[in-house]
């Protein structure tokens, strides 16, 4: 007997769910990117506190904007929901700017910038295919090796393990590899100012 | 509000626990830098396979 449980559904088939009339299905997918959209909020603003409210903030508005049948899924639920934690941040040091209490310039914005990021889904599907094309060419600009590690994980949705032993390294090696790949593709996005929205 | 019951200590501020690929991912690539958790995040979403019902 096959059982499609809620924690094997996707993205896409909670929000349809919750839209369809089941409440627990929201409580599962804000569940299911709560941790990492909470750890992003706080390795900004390294305060556990602010980062509790602006994380609560983020999925408060994440709600509302589906509620309000604004919200078009293309597949990408957990960038859409990081843009609107960034865009609380940024919102936030803002607001602190007159206090000079808050630098934002020192929490490095580097790739993604002081600006508020767009919170339209609608866009995404229309800019994501020429994002996919430019960043395949980057990612062809990296190191053999941090180019492997890079398609396994992205493309091919392999764990650290299955590529450690894929590639015949030990997982350190591999994660030392993933590392320096993401933090070269930062810099070539910053060179080409490709902009990731 | 109901949708956020699920919000609790356990979700929050050890930017170190997780299960084994997050603890991996957390310790060694990520190592508290922000842009990169954005950017693997961005990756992984973008480069996904389409899901087929």
């Amino acid at each position: 007997m096959i059982c499609n449980t809620q924690s094997q559904q996707s993205d896409r088939q909670l929000l349809e769910a919750y839209r369809a009339g089941n409440p627990d299905a929201i409580s599962q997918l804000i569940a299911r990117h709560s941790k990492r959209v909470y750890d992003y909020i706080y390795m900004m603003v390294k305060d556990a506190e602010l980062a509790d409210d602006l994380h609560q903030e983020t999925f408060v508005k994440v709600v509302k904007v589906i509620d309000q049948g604004r919200y078009t899924d293309s597949g990408r639920f957990l960038s859409w929901v990081m843009r609107i934690a960034h865009n609380q941040v940024i919102d936030h040091f803002r607001s602190q700017k007159h206090d000079n209490t808050i630098n934002e310039s020192s929490a490095g914005f580097d790739i993604i910038g002081t600006q508020r990021l767009s919170e339209g889904s609608v866009e995404d599907a229309m800019v994501s295919d020429q994002i996919a094309a430019d960043l395949r060419k980057l990612i062809e600009q990296l190191p053999d090796e941090q180019r492997e590690v890079v398609k396994m994980r992205y493309y091919a949705n392999m764990s650290f393990k299955e590529i450690a032993e894929s590639t015949d390294v030990g997982i350190n090696t591999a994660l030392g590899r993933m590392r320096y790949a993401l933090i070269n593709l930062r810099k070539m996005i910053k060179e080409y100012d490709l902009a990731l929205r | 509000m109901g949708y956020l019951d699920n919000y609790n200590d356990e979700n929050k501020v050890n930017c170190l626990s997780g299960d084994d690929e997050d603890k991996l991912l957390y310790d060694s690539v990520i190592c508290g830098d922000h842009e990169l958790l954005y950017l693997d995040t961005y990756l992984r979403e973008l480069f996904a396979p389409v899901a087929v019902n």
